[in-house]
């Protein structure tokens, strides 16, 4: 795992080049839904195939059909993980943190790409948007005595007023990167075994973006700086104490 | 790589090959976690390192000729029942890991040669 010091930004650390890359953001809106359903319906087909093999008379089918179970079974013990986990990321080197990205917060950023593209609104704030939907973040607004309600109004106000013009594909690919950067910086000084939506709504609060930072001052949310993933420990901490 | 059907492909290989890493390299260091922690919680019982280091000692300090003889019977009974238990506690781990590792290449060999 990368030493990555809370206070430096992850691209500039020696001998260690942070980036992230997922093909997926390079390709067309049909090309995503492409992906997405051919992997549901290789699921689907799979979960078919397993449960055909396993009720079959013949022996070498049966036991095609228990690897297909085992197969489907790891894949559900490790539902919502990243490709890795933090941990096993390199020291040096080149790498790539679209592999400790879990799926929900990809799903989070490749709908506010889509929906940023086409709109032109602000990416950040359309990443906010979509943040909110998540039971952890609407907790967390709770705790800060913040009416998710007000929260959301202000929010469609800002991304309507807020229309970035002239902005490329690359432009929101930059700020995919920017943000998820920040995001892995926030996960690992949390301690998070991947980057998770809790990291990407962290990293929104301290995102270099003019127009995002009004936005979280206005709750000051940015004034109070990032206590999230500290706040989420101590939840934790105390579940596993009511727990034991 | 931007293309969808060569994403899909790559990412197909890769949930195979991921599936064994989960297998295989991460129910390793499980199996050498489990293990490790079984045998550290029988070394707080029968603590065979501190025997042996105290073997020639007599119990409770007694430094009599007869608390001496008994501290070596005592300790000999103790070290034998632990390493029978260490060797038990090894043993089932060993097999426990074998199956575990066995599983996924035997049903390939059954699904794809019996």
């Amino acid at each position: 795992m990368p030493h990555i010091d809370s206070q430096e930004n992850v691209v500039s650390q020696p001998g260690i080049d942070i980036y992230f890359d997922d093909p997926r953001l390079g390709m067309t809106v049909a090309g995503r839904l492409l992906v997405r359903v051919v992997s549901w319906i290789t699921y689907l087909v799979v979960i078919a195939a397993a449960f055909t093999l396993l009720i079959s008379s013949v022996p070498q089918l049966r036991f095609s059909g228990v690897f297909l179970a085992l197969f489907l079974a790891d894949r559900l013990a490790h539902r919502g993980e990243a490709d890795k986990p933090i941990r096993e990321l390199p020291n040096q080197g080149r790498i790539n943190v679209a592999r400790v990205l879990q799926p929900a917060a990809f799903s989070v950023l490749e709908r506010a790409f889509d929906v940023g593209l086409l709109t032109r609104h602000n990416f950040f704030l359309e990443v906010a948007k979509r943040l909110t939907e998540f039971p952890d973040i609407e907790e967390y607004l709770q705790r800060f005595d913040i009416k998710e309600k007000e929260f959301k109004e202000r929010l469609d106000g800002f991304l309507t007023e807020h229309v970035v013009s002239g902005a490329a594909k690359t432009d929101y690919r930059t700020r995919v990167e920017l943000l998820v950067l920040t995001a892995f910086r926030e996960a690992v000084s949390a301690g998070h075994a991947f980057i998770g939506v809790s990291d990407l709504f962290s990293a929104l609060v301290t995102i270099e973006d003019e127009t995002t930072r009004r936005f979280f001052n206005l709750f000051s949310l940015g004034a109070r700086g990032n206590v999230f993933p500290g706040e989420r420990s101590d939840i934790l901490k105390e579940h596993s104490r009511h727990e034991n | 790589m931007d293309f969808a059907p060569s994403y899909l492909i790559q990412r197909f290989f890769y949930r195979i090959f991921d599936f064994f890493h989960h297998w295989y390299v991460d129910g390793s260091q499980f199996f050498r976690r489990r293990c490790i922690g079984v045998l550290a919680a029988v070394d707080r019982i029968f603590a065979i390192t501190i025997t042996l280091r105290h073997f020639l000692k007599p119990l409770y300090p007694d430094h009599v000729v007869i608390g001496r003889i008994l501290g070596v019977i005592f300790r000999t009974g103790k070290i034998l029942v632990g390493a029978v238990v260490y060797l038990f506690v090894a043993l089932l781990f060993l097999v426990s890991y074998l199956i575990w590792i066995l599983i996924p290449v035997a049903t390939l060999f059954y699904a794809t040669y019996r």
